[in-house]
């Protein structure tokens, strides 16, 4: 259990490690969005000892960024199924998702939105006080069920209560540093932010819940959390990834002003009826998808806004129009408050009356840890869930399907844990490691080397311009070098361990040059064009050859890519 | 370009006592002048600080679009959200173009600008949970919800509790405004059948003489003192009635 905090020691040095606060737990679950928010309610309520370690605070977590809703096949309003749900998730993920866990996924969403009511969310209504559903990108059905534009704010409130009510341990504003395996996972070490202390939290399983990596982008819609690190904790323990090349960048980010550049602008807009303009003023949908048009699927939509770009309609700040004043003032305001008042408050723009401008921003990761149905990985007592796993969305994420994800996987990934923990043992760390890992956590502190956050953007900055919405051989190969040339450079903060964010950057850095090494080779290994990942030296899309997923290895810290086909079994369901 | 000047509030825990630290010493000020730009807002100044000017600035945010609630920060004195504070404001209102920065004053100080919230948590656990009669999935009306949906609103940002001059003031035995909006959002659910009125007494709900300081400045324009604080003392008010006629009642029926 929990020390108070007054026992803890200050100013540690790596020979005081025998006074470092120790924890003890079944189940540590890294990571306090929705995903490790629920993993946690259904570890406990099956008899582990749950701790929840969160580097932001409870309830601020990505997850509140989630906007337009949640899809879920409830047919309130349609004649919707879950296979009509898991076949459009299949084919938009041009079918190298794991058939097998979006099945779960379709099958499971109804009874989690349930679950959310009766834990006292309360969904929006139609008139007949049913879960109202709206239209989202590429869904057949009305499906999406909302709480306005902050569906995600309600669902993790609501998950928050559960933990809080249910007194499940949870220590935020603490950022794991390691995880400690032999030959299976024994605990992980950890840094308490506010106190600028390491502990040291013995657990027979942990499960990732960190989200996904878009802040390796220079423009995303992620904030400074989501840069990748619990993608690498499991990396660096031997588990495997899988998909990396596979970033969705969302079509609709703001553009202007500067500071607000990335932020997401809900699909709802267009799901309520927003068109799409160049700057000539046409509705350029037509050339790309004229049966969807601005539902069309993201990466269509996305491509099509990159190419007006591209082509000289641009805006004046680099960007399309998003037209939704045809929808009347009343509308827009019962309908997308929160969008009213981001453009009002960071833009100036009345949405009611202005278009706003919009460009593309890396906004999710469909790729991740390598794991399956029962969110396990290849390294034994670790499991994975949410964002930060692969193999739900394929090469493309439906819109909706993310809160989908979180829900019904957060529940499986705590479910296993806690029947593994059953099954194991508190092993023992080894005091060699626990003394290297402090030794690398106070390094940044004392070294001579380069201001982080300068060498955060230039990863950023090459990402953005090799690695993004259109990729090819040559720009891939440049972002490789570009990168292997960043990794040797030495890194120095100022300050100590407390609220500390340049030495977060510097523990977070590595990570990013990790995982964007996999990107690039992943992004290199596929020679073909699926879903989010085009490239435009192999512009169409191989189902020949590439119903495949690409599996980053760790070899010795070197990583190895494998190309495996897609789970069989798909073709008789 | 305009400059404007910040003079924000440092605090290092670490720097207390004979130990030279690298940050300046315990409790002071320090200013920064930034080149202001179109549309820059306090967080991308406080960002542009750390980057540029001073590594060792601490403060809090995360989704940097007004939704996490995590950057609240007080601003000449008043709570603001980062995030949404526009330094051009600033300039309009002010003269010398200096404003001063400071951490919450309610919360205690963990470190420069981030205060301890953990205070907002540990309230929350005081106040029933929901608790409802059936099972979903329920029949509701858009009619129903609006008041409970407005109360979920909240971004839990503390700054209702920062403005709060019963709590800011007095420190007296009172929770605070955020979590009588709790109680509203949990009372006002038309499914749920537990009542919060005798807790939200407990919690001193009646310190609150309804200056609705917190209503003015809620980030998310949720009607605090109207729709949460002041229904709930009409509740208490009405239990309590009945509670005293019930003991009149008994007096003279002469019956326990």
């Amino acid at each position: 259990m929990l020390l108070p905090l007054s026992a803890w020691v200050k100013n540690l040095k790596a020979e005081d490690i025998y006074f470092m606060n120790e924890i003890k737990t079944d189940v540590l679950i890294i990571g306090a969005g929705g995903a490790g928010l629920r993993a946690a309610i259904e570890a406990h309520d099956a008899g582990a000892e749950v701790l929840v370690l969160s580097k932001s605070i409870l309830g601020k977590a990505h997850t509140v960024m989630a906007e337009g809703g949640i899809a879920v096949a409830l047919a309130n309003n349609s004649q919707d199924s879950w296979e009509a749900h898991f076949k459009d998730t299949m084919i938009e993920g041009q079918l190298i998702n794991n058939w097998k866990m979006v099945k779960l996924l379709a099958q499971e969403v109804p009874e989690r939105i349930k679950e959310l009511e009766e834990w006292g969310a309360i969904f929006d209504r139609d008139e007949n006080g049913k879960i109202a559903q709206r239209a989202f990108g590429a869904h057949t059905y009305k499906r999406v069920s909302y709480v306005g534009d902050r569906t995600g704010l309600e669902i993790i409130r609501t998950l928050q209560d559960q933990v809080i009510a249910k007194n499940i341990n949870v220590v935020d504003e603490a950022f794991v540093t390691k995880i400690i395996k032999t030959n299976m996972v024994c605990g992980a070490i950890a840094v308490d932010l506010k106190e600028g202390v390491p502990f040291i939290i013995y657990a027979k399983a942990i499960i990732i819940a960190t989200g996904g990596v878009g802040r390796v982008y220079k423009t995303t819609s992620n904030s400074w959390e989501t840069c990748g690190d619990g993608v690498e904790l499991a990396f660096d323990i031997g588990a495997e990834l899988q998909d990396m090349e596979m970033i969705q960048f969302h079509p609709t980010g703001m553009v202007y002003p500067k500071s607000a550049a990335g932020l997401l602008v809900t699909e709802a807009v267009r799901g309520e009826g927003g068109i799409l303009l160049n700057a000539k003023g046409e509705r350029f949908m037509t050339k790309y998808d004229a049966k969807r048009m601005e539902l069309s699927a993201r990466d269509v939509v996305a491509r099509a806004i990159y190419n007006e770009i591209k082509n000289g309609n641009a805006t004046e700040h680099g960007a399309v129009w998003l037209d939704i004043t045809h929808k009347g003032s009343d509308y827009i305001m019962e309908k997308l408050p929160s969008m009213y008042q981001q453009y009002k408050d960071f833009a100036n723009v009345n949405i009611t009356k202005e278009k706003m401008e919009v460009a593309p921003t890396a906004h999710y990761t469909m790729g991740g840890i390598r794991t399956n149905e029962n969110c396990e990985t290849s390294v034994a007592g670790l499991f994975v869930t949410g964002e930060a796993a692969a193999g739900v969305h394929g090469a493309n994420r439906l819109g909706g399907n993310s809160l989908a994800d979180i829900l019904v996987f957060g529940k499986h990934a705590g479910a296993s844990a806690a029947a593994y923990a059953k099954k194991q043992s508190h092993q023992k760390i080894n005091e060699k490691e626990i003394e290297n890992e402090i030794k690398r956590i106070e390094n940044p502190l004392k070294e001579n080397g380069e201001n982080t956050a300068k060498v955060e953007e230039r990863i950023q900055e090459i990402m953005w311009k090799n690695v993004g919405i259109a990729r090819n051989k040559k720009d891939l190969q440049n972002a490789l070098d570009e990168i292997s040339k960043i990794k040797k450079i030495k890194l120095a903060v100022k300050g100590s361990l407390t609220y500390n964010q340049g030495w977060l950057e510097a523990m977070c850095i590595p990570a990013m040059i990790t995982i964007c090494e996999a990107i690039i080779k992943s992004a290199l290994a596929r020679e073909e064009s699926r879903g989010a990942h085009f490239r435009d030296d192999f512009p169409k899309q191989d189902d020949k050859n590439w119903l495949k997923n690409i599996i980053c290895k760790n070899m010795k810290g070197e990583i190895k890519i494998e190309k495996i086909n897609v789970p069989s079994g798909y073709d008789e369901n | 370009m305009m400059k404007i000047k910040l003079k924000i509030k440092r605090f290092d825990p670490h720097a207390r006592g004979s130990a030279p630290s690298a940050t300046p010493s315990v409790d002071m000020f320090e200013s920064y002048e930034i080149d202001c730009e179109q549309g820059m807002r306090l967080i991308d100044a406080f960002e542009f600080i750390r980057k540029e000017l001073d590594g060792s600035l601490s403060f809090r945010w995360n989704c940097g679009a007004g939704r996490c609630g995590s950057c609240a920060v007080e601003v000449n004195g008043v709570p603001k959200l980062a995030c949404k504070y526009k330094l051009n404001e600033a300039e309009k209102s002010n003269e010398n173009k200096e404003i001063t920065i400071t951490p919450m004053k309610t919360f205690p100080i963990v470190k420069d600008l981030v205060v301890d919230l953990s205070s907002m948590r540990e309230g929350l656990k005081k106040i029933i949970p929901f608790k409802p009669a059936q099972k979903p999935f329920y029949e509701m009306h858009e009619f129903d919800i609006q008041t409970a949906r407005e109360m979920k609103k909240c971004i839990e940002c503390g700054i209702c509790l920062d403005v709060c001059h019963v709590l800011r003031e007095h420190r007296a035995d009172y929770l605070g405004p955020r979590f009588a909006v709790k109680a509203a959002s949990l009372d006002m659910h038309p499914k749920d059948t537990e009542q919060r009125a005798k807790i939200m007494e407990k919690l001193g709900i009646g310190f609150c003489n309804v200056t609705k300081c917190c209503q003015t400045v809620c980030p998310e324009n949720i009607r605090i003192t109207d729709d949460a604080i002041i229904p709930m003392k009409e509740k208490i008010t009405s239990m309590k009635q009945k509670e005293y006629f019930k003991r009149i009642f008994r007096f003279g029926g002469g019956k326990e």
